[in-house]
């Protein structure tokens, strides 16, 4: 509960210090990079502070590398 | 905006010195010695023969397009859409590569020197400094390494005239007992360590003159391989192969070697202000390569403003990527290289290729 509270503390605080200025300069395009990272960051946050299952990117670069760890090793030998 | 960013060839050196250090330097003497045993010290040699080899690559590309970083000619040579994909890949890659770095600083911190405090709170407290230098802009925090770089070389000095009484000749004999071939192949951690150096492109433009960013590009590597150069060889010296094989931080250990005359004891800590100001300047680095990159990608103005959202991402990211420290070292030994590969090297050769025949075809069609 508390990991929630300080995600949402932290979201709150990003989004106090930079969404004046995106408005006052009508950075609409900015504004949804911008809140697209936030709610990607909430939702990560929330899934780990109720200890959801989050999907590891390492485990998807580590499968798409395989043939070049498989060549390196051909070169090298296994370590 | 006013007038245009620019560093100059002396910061560009200390930059490229602090990244090469990098992480490396609190990694590296442990994973030498996993293939070389007590020959790390010849691997670390041999290894910075192939950085350099990285370095020549990086910048005989840099020099063909003079004022314009990596992310402005990636779309003028591969074309909008190839240029756009390549791009992403270049995001993904660093934004992926601060999330280890931030992990690395957890987990050192979190099990040596804060062991009580929450990681994410470390984490959070690092990359918001991070971000305060991104925001800043590069000017600022050049200057800063400016600032910084004597007290390391200094402190670093420091450790390694403290440590050599401890010397013992022993531990690095006897020299090459398994051949050639165990060396060459340690020697290719530091290597692996060095390719995502192609984001060292992006600063490369701000120092003006072409040929001083060069030679400083030259300069910074060479400093800081030698630092990694004496690191290695220290470790091996001091500790021996099998102490070194059985600490996760074998540097930090080592710093616990120093004692001078039985009053000054304990001065570990000064490695980690060296690791952590090369870490910091790492992670700068990669930082705004992604924020500029993503900037790039969605045609923002201003790619600063979107520095918090990131970084705030990146953080939980890279609580989550390693679930034990036995996963780390199977990432960092097995992986990397292979991750690392198609961008250190990938990414320069193919811009080159392309950009060679695309001059060719232009000249022929002239005719």
């Amino acid at each position: 509960m508390l990991y929630l509270l300080a995600v949402v503390g932290v979201s709150v605080v990003i989004v106090l210090i930079d969404v004046p200025t995106l408005i006052k300069n009508k950075w609409w395009k900015e504004m949804g990079v911008f809140s697209f990272f936030l709610i990607a960051g909430l939702a990560i946050g929330t899934a780990r502070a109720f200890h959801l299952n989050i999907p590891n990117p390492l485990e998807f670069v580590i499968k798409i590398n395989k043939p070049i760890e498989d060549l390196v090793a051909f070169f090298f030998g296994s370590p | 905006m006013g007038r245009e960013e620019q560093i100059t060839a002396r910061q560009f050196t200390i930059l490229v010195a602090l990244y090469t250090m990098g992480d490396a330097i609190l990694y590296l003497p442990g994973q030498f010695i996993m293939d070389a045993k007590q020959d790390a010290w010849i691997a670390s040699i041999f290894s910075i023969v192939e950085i350099f080899s990285v370095v020549l690559l990086l910048t005989v590309l840099g020099k063909r397009y003079p004022g314009l970083s990596l992310l402005d000619y990636m779309e003028g040579i591969l074309g909008k859409f190839f240029g756009k994909i390549l791009l992403s890949y270049f995001v993904a890659f660093c934004f992926l590569d601060v999330s280890i770095l931030l992990m690395e600083v957890g987990d050192f911190m979190g099990s040596q020197i804060f062991p009580k405090t929450p990681t994410d709170v470390i984490l959070l407290l690092f990359m918001s400094i991070v971000v305060l230098a991104a925001r800043l802009g590069p000017e600022a925090t050049h200057r800063t390494s400016e600032m910084m770089f004597p007290f390391i070389v200094v402190l670093f000095l420091f450790m390694i005239i403290a440590l050599s009484p401890r010397i013992e000749l022993k531990n690095i004999q006897p020299i090459m007992a398994h051949g050639l071939f165990p060396v060459i192949k340690a020697s290719r951690v530091l290597f692996g360590f060095f390719l995502d150096s192609v984001a060292l492109l992006i600063l490369f433009p701000l120092v003006k003159q072409p040929n001083a960013a060069t030679k400083s590009f030259y300069k910074g590597t060479a400093i800081g391989g030698v630092i990694i150069i004496l690191i290695s060889t220290a470790s091996v010296l001091v500790l021996g192969v099998d102490t070194i094989s059985r600490h996760a931080f074998p540097v930090y250990t080592l710093g616990k070697k120093i004692s001078i005359g039985n009053f000054v004891e304990r001065i570990e800590i000064i490695f980690t202000v060296l690791w952590f100001t090369s870490l910091f300047f790492k992670s700068y680095l990669f930082f705004i390569s992604t924020t500029q990159g993503v900037s790039k990608l969605f045609g923002l103005k201003n790619d600063k403003i979107i520095a918090l959202p990131i970084a705030f991402v990146m953080v939980l990211i890279g609580r989550i990527l390693f679930p034990s420290r036995a996963s780390f070292e199977e990432w960092s030994t097995i992986h990397w290289l292979s991750h690392a590969i198609p961008f250190g090297l990938g990414i320069p050769v193919i811009l080159l290729l392309v950009d060679f025949f695309r001059k060719q075809w232009i000249k022929m069609r002239a005719k």
